[in-house]
């Protein structure tokens, strides 16, 4: 079991390794370039202006020196300093990735409440209208585009109660209420449609549960059918359930860009989607490790998470 | 109340099978000008609250001589003065001082400007204000020390030296007469800082805050809000009027216009599209201020004049000459932010052509259709038949895309082809930079009504770069009467050099033309007062005169 | 050919009708019995019929071409002549929603077809090889899936320029890795079989052997995923034109008619973002309604959500 885990950890390494050089050459490879940007927002700035700063920047020196400087800061967990902001890596990240992981945790809740009993109600009425009636909504929540589930709801809220989600953040430990009130929303459209990909899980799963022999003994004993399908049922097909439940919730962390956009939440969707069009290289190049970082960690610890809730799997 | 309750059930039953929130109102919306939009004369100002406020992006830096943003002048101004500054009460014009005691004493030979400084004005930590803090602002800005960048140091090219005879004087000698000058001196980028924090980190002021201004720092979280509250040593008794500001940064259009619709946000002082202030008009009907105006921005559209045929300037000028910029402004007003037609200056503004004579120009007759047979003329004149070019724009959509679709749906008339390819704003620029690309939208936005800023682009390639002349072109003449101009300190006569040269720029040569002049509308909550919408959304964002009625 | 069929061999021609028929009968009884046991399937189906029918004969069906109008600046209400109204430059909404079927159609089929084929020949291979080659494919799995899609995406556009060919390369990107993983592990499944084995013994080269033998056995999976993605490609290319990185006007699109006058006219003119809002939904959810039956109907054991 050590040496599994030792194993899976150290293959974690060339994975975000590969990340990391892509990143540096994906992004030097797109054209465009953080100085010329700054310095013409609203007009133009001399060519010379430009130069300078660059030189300024280290961007005019060789592309493996920047390499090397890159990798080797990796390495120590330096970052460097954002191209655009001037400011620590780390301090641009800092305060948003709490925001983004509040928001992600916050969703997946929502997702896992609503897709477990209804995934598990669709499963022990399928092929009924209760059971089209669920699948129904929850392809539904696949078949919306976020942004404009966002969009809608915002307009809602406004339309209807003259009300909008609070505009600045607040710790939740500072305001729990216009914490929740900001981040709620935006967890509800995202969360709405991770819930469609956990209920069909959770469907299926229960299904295949149902089907097995230990479920129908359960019943010939005479259990009554609540208590099969929560003791029995419910318990057995729950590993898959976590599964598809922790990957998501890995893609989800990286996929929040649209929905902080529209929402106006001040997390790591909105700082990415800013660092890239800044061309701001080494925030976006931090930016795309943690997100990767999370992916992979999450893959690895729902490995782990099989061999400690299926008996039936031993690492060799 | 039947009615809105109808209206809000609707909403609701639209809401409920996921289609778009559709209004039952009919008809267009009202277009009410602005009620109250300024502190009518005899108003009392009201002393207290808070101002919100919406900035669109964050400020890449603290800095304003080294930003070109209006989201560092947004949030950061009201912690600063400057030497001269726009009259918050006109906000086009009309110059007036700030830390400056009284307008400049200028020397008969035009070369010495005499500036005397305020006794009363103090930094935030405390210490009093010198002309030796304003010459160290101005030597930061005119001649950066080496690792400090001022994107603007060209257009101080005409000052000889910055000195400071004593305490309360400081004296600019210019190496030639410009009119520009003052206009210069009022630059809304030009924050005086102290010369003590500039002396111990020349960058001190990129991540730092500590001015003289009217409001002191509470608090910058990166991406959110920036916040300040009143100043209570400020050098103008009795301002500011508010006891703190908030300037929350949003970037998202339809959550700017939630934010105002459901009054978390009070006003966004760059400005809304028609339809985000009839949607706010519609919701806000006793609540909502509206100030418009034309603004000092306008979309060029440039040649990549090193590749044929635009290299030939019928080819550009046939391309001018299809567009009807009449009939064109007006449609286009009812969906973006681009409404009057000018040339190279702003129109309605002090260097603006009579319409009478703008409609001499080619690519301005108000005869579309005798244009467009022209055009087709001079296109077999040169030789070209069926072109068909990229069209780049950048990916904003207000108002680069619906303009870009007019252009393309003109140049039809005369047998062109432009093929739309949009690309986000970094990839754009480079590409204009490289001459990658054929025919390009640009833009230019200034602070002022200022033919040296308006026609900085114009000049030849080899002098400026072409971040500047993105029709990387080159043309001694054109050169020699901007300079001309520059030197003109009598104003009609440079009125009429001005005109000239947009004569000969646009018309004849068209290496570059302005397609319709940008109209700024700023929808904003009514208990917003002493704001004036002015010519343009980088001057007088210092707060101190803006007040909120109950 | 003539040739063949005038020699009347009666007894071979009527098997031959009979096999067809049976074919054609069978595969009728398939369909129908799709239909009873999944309603919703079936459902699914009809949606995307309609669609390929409305983007191919989009030249047909629709009353005015996508880009054919008179420019006003504002937009005109649902009416006779134009059955959703008309967008600021006068262009007939319901005509270009069908166009922009043909958009949404394209991205959605090639990204997913070539993204999933990528994937499967990959995911095949790394079954198959196992060892050096196998660890290779993986690890570079591993880099494109956790690889946040904004990034691809706008390095994409921002790279090759514009439009929808290069919106499909950005759409088919994430494709691959998540195919690929799949099907190398139903792969690995197959590896072991016996008549695997036997095809080695016999020299069988590789490339037959993956082909003829591996590819038909991971063909379920393979084809649920496929129209799992169909669905996601349409959306993911909504979304990108939504942000303003993907295809460009004047081109019709689903996005894009969602984000530039869609949302601008949101008050004034709802149908401008309802349409669009709808079709892209709809089109979505039918592949799948679709996509889900098939895959209960194909295998209700597999896991891939």
């Amino acid at each position: 079991m050590t040496a599994y885990v030792i194993g899976r950890l150290l293959l974690m390494i060339p994975t975000l390794l590969g990340v990391a050089s892509l990143t540096f050459v994906i992004m030097r490879v797109v054209p465009g370039d953080v100085v010329a940007l700054r310095y013409s927002q609203s007009g133009s700035a001399p060519q010379e202006v430009i130069d300078r700063e660059r030189a300024l920047l280290g961007l005019d020196r060789p592309l493996h020196e920047q390499y090397l400087d890159f990798m080797t800061g990796m390495l120590r967990l330096d970052f460097g300093r954002s191209l655009w902001t001037d400011q620590p890596v780390a301090a641009e990240i800092g305060s948003r990735l709490g925001i983004s992981l509040e928001l992600a945790v916050i969703a997946a809740l929502i997702a896992t409440a609503l897709a477990v009993p209804l995934g598990v109600i669709a499963a022990v009425k399928q092929d009924t209208w209760v059971d089209y009636v669920i699948r129904v909504f929850s392809i539904g929540g696949l078949a919306m585009p976020s942004f404009w589930l966002g969009i809608m709801m915002i307009l809602f809220l406004v339309v209807v109660f003259r009300w909008a989600p609070p505009l600045i953040f607040r710790p939740i430990w500072e305001d729990p209420a216009a914490n929740l009130g900001q981040l709620i929303w935006p967890a509800l459209a995202v969360g709405y449609r991770y819930s469609a990909v956990a209920t069909r899980m959770t469907r299926s799963s229960v299904l295949e549960v149902l089907r097995e022999d230990y479920v129908r003994t359960a019943r010939a004993k005479g259990l009554r059918e609540t208590l099969v399908i929560v003791r029995h049922a419910l318990r057995n097909s729950l590993l898959p359930v976590i599964t598809v439940i922790s990957l998501e919730f890995a893609f989800l962390f990286g996929g929040l860009v649209v929905t902080e956009q529209v929402f106006n939440v001040n997390g790591l969707g909105k700082l990415i989607v800013d660092a890239v069009a800044h061309r701001d290289y080494p925030l976006v190049q931090a930016l795309v490790l943690i997100f990767a970082f999370v992916f992979v960690f999450v893959n690895f610890v729902v490995d782990l998470l099989y061999g400690v809730l299926d008996p039936r799997i031993r690492y060799t | 109340m039947v009615a809105v309750l109808r209206t809000r059930i609707a909403y609701l039953l639209v809401l409920a099978v996921l289609l778009a929130a559709c209004t039952t109102q009919p008809g267009p919306a009202a277009s009410p000008t602005s009620p109250g939009a300024t502190s009518a004369v005899g108003e009392t100002p009201k002393v207290g609250g808070e101002l919100i406020y919406i900035v669109s992006a964050e400020a890449p830096t603290f800095d304003g001589h080294q930003s070109t943003t209006f989201a560092t002048l947004m949030p950061i101004s009201p912690f600063y003065s400057l030497l001269y500054r726009l009259d918050p009460a006109d906000n086009v014009n009309k110059i007036i001082p700030d830390v400056a005691d009284g307008m400049p004493q200028i020397s008969t030979d035009k070369l010495t400007w005499t500036v005397k400084i305020r006794t009363d004005v103090t930094f935030h930590d405390g210490t009093k204000l010198t002309s030796e803090d304003v010459k160290a602002t101005y030597d930061k800005i005119v001649k950066p020390s080496t690792g400090v960048t001022s994107p603007r140091a060209a257009a101080y090219a005409a000052v000889e030296s910055i000195t400071a005879p004593d305490a309360t004087t400081l004296v600019f000698k210019l190496k030639y007469a410009t009119a520009s000058f003052l206009a210069s001196l009022a630059s809304p980028w030009n924050y005086i800082y102290s010369a003590a924090k500039l002396k111990a980190d020349p960058k001190f002021y990129e991540k730092n805050i500590m001015g003289t201004g009217p409001f002191t720092y509470v608090e910058y979280q990166r991406g959110s809000h920036w916040a300040g509250k009143k100043n209570p040593n400020y050098f103008i008794k009795g301002k500011p009027y508010l006891d703190s500001y908030k300037a929350i940064i949003i970037s998202d259009p339809a959550r700017q216009t939630s934010a105002i619709q459901s009054q978390q946000a009070m006003i966004e002082f760059r400005g809304f599209t028609p339809q985000q202030r009839d949607t706010l008009s519609r919701a806000l009907p006793n609540d909502l201020a509206i100030q418009e105006s034309p603004w000092v921005c306008v979309n060029y559209v440039v040649f990549n004049t090193t590749k044929k045929p635009f290299d030939d300037e019928r080819v550009r000028r046939a391309l001018t000459m299809a567009v009807d910029r009449w009939a064109g402004g007006e449609a286009l007003s009812r969906q973006t932010i681009v409404k009057d037609v000018g040339g190279l200056m702003r129109p309605k503004g002090p260097f603006a052509m009579p319409d009478a004579e703008l409609e001499k120009i080619p690519g301005f007759s108000r005869d579309n259709a005798k244009a467009v047979e022209d055009a087709k003329k001079l296109l077999a004149d040169a030789g070209v038949s069926n072109l068909a070019f990229n069209f780049h724009n950048r990916n904003i959509p207000t108002p680069y895309e619906p303009v870009a679709i007019f252009l393309i749906n003109e140049w039809k008339k005369i047998g062109v082809t432009a093929t739309h390819t949009v690309k986000e704003t970094a990839a754009y620029q480079a590409d204009l930079r490289n001459k990658a690309f054929d025919v390009g939208l640009s833009f230019n936005c200034d602070f002022f009504d200022e033919p040296d800023l308006q026609l900085a682009k114009f000049v030849s390639v080899s002098k400026v770069g072409a971040a500047f002349n993105e029709s990387h072109y080159n043309d001694e003449k054109l050169d020699e009467m901007i300079v001309a101009q520059s030197r003109e300190t009598d104003p009609a006569k440079r009125k009429t050099l001005v005109a000239e040269i947009e004569r000969y720029a646009m018309g004849e040569k068209a290496w570059m033309f302005p397609v319709i002049w940008w109209y700024r509308i700023l929808p904003y909550l009514s208990k917003v007062r002493g704001y004036r919408i002015g010519s343009n959304h980088y001057t007088t964002m210092d707060m101190a005169n803006i007040w909120i009625a109950d | 050919m003539s040739a063949t069929i005038v020699t009347h061999d009666a007894e071979e021609l009527a098997r031959r009708r009979y096999l067809e028929d049976q074919g054609w009968s069978r595969f009728r009884r398939a369909v129908r019995h799709f239909m009873q046991r999944r309603p919703l399937g079936a459902i699914g189906a009809a949606i995307i019929v309609v669609m390929i029918f409305a983007a191919a004969f989009a030249d047909i069906v629709a009353p005015y071409g996508p880009d054919e109008g008179v420019f006003t600046g504002l937009p005109t209400a649902p009416s006779l002549e134009h059955l959703l109204g008309t967008d600021p430059f006068g262009r007939d909404v319901f005509s270009r929603l069908l166009y922009g079927a043909r958009t949404a159609l394209l991205v959605g089929f090639v990204s997913s077809l070539v993204g999933s084929t990528l994937g499967l020949v990959l995911g095949v291979m790394g079954a198959y090889f196992g060892g050096k080659i196998d660890e290779a494919i993986q690890r570079f799995m591993d880099v494109l899936i956790s690889f946040p899609l904004i990034v691809i995406a706008i390095a994409v556009v921002a790279a090759l320029g514009p439009g929808t060919g290069n919106v499909i390369v950005a759409v088919t990107l994430p494709v691959i890795p998540r195919v690929a993983r799949v099907v190398r592990a139903s792969g690995l499944a197959v590896v072991q079989m016996p008549y695997i084995e036997a095809a080695r013994s016999i020299g069988a080269k590789a490339p037959r052997i993956m082909f003829r033998h591996m590819v038909p056995n991971v063909f379920a999976p393979f084809l649920i995923l496929l129209t799992a993605f169909l669905g996601q490609a349409i959306l993911l290319e909504a979304s990108l034109s939504f942000l303003g990185l993907g295809v460009v006007e004047p081109e019709p699109s689903w996005g894009l008619m969602l984000r530039g006058q869609g949302m601008a006219f949101l008050d004034q003119a709802p149908w401008l973002a309802i349409a669009p809002g709808l079709a892209i939904s709809l089109a979505v959810f039918g592949f799948n309604l679709f996509g889900d039956s098939l895959r209960d109907a194909l295998d209700p054991r597999l896991r891939t959500a």
